[in-house]
């Protein structure tokens, strides 16, 4: 098992060496409140965006994210069990930059053009001996700015061991540049679930969540790279709804809400 | 002895040389001297092109001669005599033959000369609209011949012939002379052409370059470019960087030396955030000036002041609150003779109103401008990727506007993508705060 474990870390930062970064923007409302500390966290497809091997049940959940400065994006994802033998989980997420305006290098004014961003993503995500959860995922990302389209083919793998006592994952993202998260989660009492992560992406920054549990509510609050998040979440059966808001200092707030059914 | 001879001499050579530099910086441009429509015996006209060239270069002394046979007399064959003869006249720095052709028809739209063309223009003479997207897809620089009321539909504007048709003729040397080209030629401007004057004799006789007028005028055409090449004058041409000018007696240029707002000269556009600009008019010849009119937008506007005229130099700065639209100057000698400038086009832009990119999409390096802040003492912009993180950090004291190279703290050339920018601007009293996108690409 010890093997299993040290393997799967072991190779997920080796890759680590040939991975990119993209924009690292939380769609959903849990893992944005939760300061995106979710790399270690089982369960919820929302998570994909950080772990691929998160995926643990069968969901499709919808987000509308009020970005910073009238950019704003719409995200569906989706899981399903295949067979009882493996997880698979994919997503689209369409991310609108807003109208820009053309300007030549004297400051004349031309058309306002479009700017916009589609991802997709599918993931596969396997657990062994209900101790570990191996995730790989792959993504196209389709970027478009005035007349200019750039595509990107890239690709994440992740795994999640987890006990009675706390879960640890790690993951890594995209081809050609370091970027990788590890982070730890635990639930000390009932209800209570902390969470505390490391994402490098050109630099390590901390992240970090508290999320507790007064049924039918749950109340978060996170801290990722200095800045403060909070959110709130409504439960029912089969049903729930999540808010996050991120505070980005003098660049804006921003906010999440999500629609999860299960 | 003989090297305190050789210095002097070196010293002259440089001093000459640097005299030289100062003069030049001073007048960015030579004006050199065309006529822009002549005829030899491939079509209406006389002699041959060899000839025409020889007399303009060696007898007219002029500098620059465009030979334009009408195109229905031409055969291909002919046509393609005519360019190598062109260039087997043109020797840079002595004189530059233009090989063109008269296009078009006086029952039809009217004429147009189209100088430099690969082939001689196969549209029909009926049809104005494909005359223009012929023009701009043969990418030859064209010319509005005697304009008559009506011809060239009216002179409404065209955004293909708008492209490539760059002077009108506001005189004309031939018998077609009507008092109404300087009308036309202000038609044209306010139907949106952007096309200078000029003055040509359209030669069917063998005198190509000192032709008179009924009036014994010579009609010329001025053209300021830096150096005397076929590229630099066909550059200038399409850059409607010519003027108009009648000329008796043959000695007398009238000189234009400068007509420009700014940085601007005749021909280009001034952007402007400020209403208020300042023209200059620099012009001399031998006889005395009578008047000098300044048109803004098609009407006289204002004129050089009657204390300085009756010289035969005059430097006049005129300041004015601009609106959109042009400005050029008409002046008449003492004798008669007259000039017209090609216009300068004023574009009144109001200061941004919240942070724009100059350009956006940024390639290179841009300015980052923002709306302007009384009693602005410093301002620090911040540029943060889609994810919110810094990338990039500017304080400018006294700013006006900040500037970014698309790179981060450490040089290194950042992604392709969309940025904010967070620009904090202090007075002594408070701080603004502006916020914008703008988009980089490679």
């Amino acid at each position: 098992m010890k093997r299993i474990i040290l393997v799967s870390i072991i190779t997920c930062l080796a890759i680590s060496y040939l991975q990119a970064i993209y924009y690292r923007i939380p769609y959903f409302a849990r893992p944005a409140a939760l300061g995106e500390a979710t790399v270690s966290v089982l369960g919820d497809a929302t998570g994909i965006f950080t772990n691929p091997a998160s995926i643990n049940n069968k969901i499709v959940s919808f987000s509308l994210t009020e970005w910073l400065l009238d950019t704003r994006a719409g995200s569906c994802v989706g899981s399903y069990n295949v067979m009882d033998y493996f997880m698979i989980g994919g997503g689209v997420t369409y991310f609108s930059y807003g109208p820009m305006r053309y300007f030549d290098d004297e400051g004349n004014p031309g058309d306002y053009f479009s700017a916009d961003l589609w991802q997709y993503r599918i993931s596969l995500a396997k657990q062994l001996y209900n101790r570990i959860s191996l995730g790989i995922g792959t993504k196209i990302l389709q970027q478009n700015i005035e007349t200019v389209k750039e595509t990107k083919f890239l690709a994440d793998f992740g795994a999640i061991y987890y006990s009675k006592l706390f879960d640890v994952g790690a993951s890594v993202h995209d081809p050609t540049e370091i970027s990788f998260d590890v982070g730890i989660s635990a639930k000390p009492v009932k209800d209570l679930l902390l969470l505390v992560a490391m994402n490098y992406q050109d630099k390590a920054v901390m992240q970090a969540g508290i999320e507790y549990n007064f049924k039918p509510v749950s109340f978060r609050i996170g801290f990722n790279n200095k800045r403060l998040a909070g959110g709130i979440g409504y439960q029912q059966k089969g049903f729930s709804f999540d808010y996050a808001l991120t505070d980005y200092g003098q660049v804006g707030l921003t906010h999440q809400f999500s629609i999860t059914l299960k | 002895m003989r090297n305190r001879f050789t210095w002097n001499i070196w010293l002259l050579v440089i001093g000459i040389y640097l005299g030289f530099s100062v003069w030049n910086l001073g007048f960015a441009y030579n004006i050199y001297w065309a006529n822009l429509h002549s005829h030899t015996s491939l079509s209406d006209g006389e002699g041959m092109p060899e000839e025409a060239y020889i007399y303009a270069r060696d007898s007219a002394q002029i500098d620059i001669l465009a030979l334009t046979d009408h195109t229905h007399y031409l055969t291909q064959n002919a046509y393609q005599y005519t360019m190598f003869v062109a260039n087997q006249y043109t020797v840079p720095g002595q004189f530059v033959a233009i090989a063109g052709q008269e296009f078009g028809n006086l029952s039809a739209f009217g004429h147009f000369s189209i100088f430099e063309a690969e082939s001689l223009c196969p549209i029909s003479v009926y049809n104005l609209v494909y005359t223009y997207k012929w023009m701009a897809k043969h990418k030859a620089y064209s010319q509005f011949n005697h304009p008559r009321v009506g011809d060239f539909d009216y002179l409404v504007f065209s955004r293909e012939g708008g492209k490539y048709v760059s002077t009108i003729e506001v005189v004309n040397g031939s018998g077609l002379y009507t008092p109404f080209y300087e009308d036309l030629y202000i038609l044209a401007l306010n139907n949106g052409w952007h096309v200078a004057p000029v003055a040509n004799q359209d030669n069917h006789h063998k005198h190509w370059g000192d032709a008179t007028t009924a009036l014994g005028q010579i009609p010329l055409v001025g053209v300021w470019a830096d150096t005397l090449t076929k590229e630099k004058i066909l550059e200038a041409i399409g850059n409607e960087r010519v003027y108009a000018a009648e000329i008796k007696p043959a000695d007398d240029k009238i000189n234009l030396r400068d007509f420009s707002i700014g940085n601007s000269v005749m021909g280009d556009f001034y952007y402007t955030t400020d209403r208020n600009v300042t023209i200059k008019l620099v012009v001399d010849a031998l006889t005395n000036f009578d008047k000098i009119y300044l048109y803004k937008n098609g009407v006289i506007y204002d004129s050089v002041p009657s204390n300085m005229m009756g010289q035969d130099s005059i430097t006049w700065t005129y300041s004015d609150t601009i609106t959109n639209g042009y400005y050029f100057v008409k002046g008449i000698q003492q004798d008669g003779d007259r000039f017209w400038t090609a216009p300068i086009w004023v574009n009144f832009k109001s200061g941004p109103t919240g942070i724009e990119a100059w350009p956006n999409p940024i390639r290179l390096n841009s300015q980052i401008r923002f709306p302007e802040v009384t009693g602005a003492i410093s301002s620090e912009m911040t540029i943060y990727t889609m994810e919110g993180n810094e990338v990039f950090k500017q304080q400018v004291d006294y700013p006006t506007s900040h500037t970014w190279d698309g790179k981060d703290e450490n040089g290194k050339r950042l992604d392709d993508g969309i940025y904010f920018v967070v620009i904090k601007v202090k007075t002594s009293t408070e701080t603004k705060v502006f916020k914008g996108k703008v988009a980089l690409l490679k």
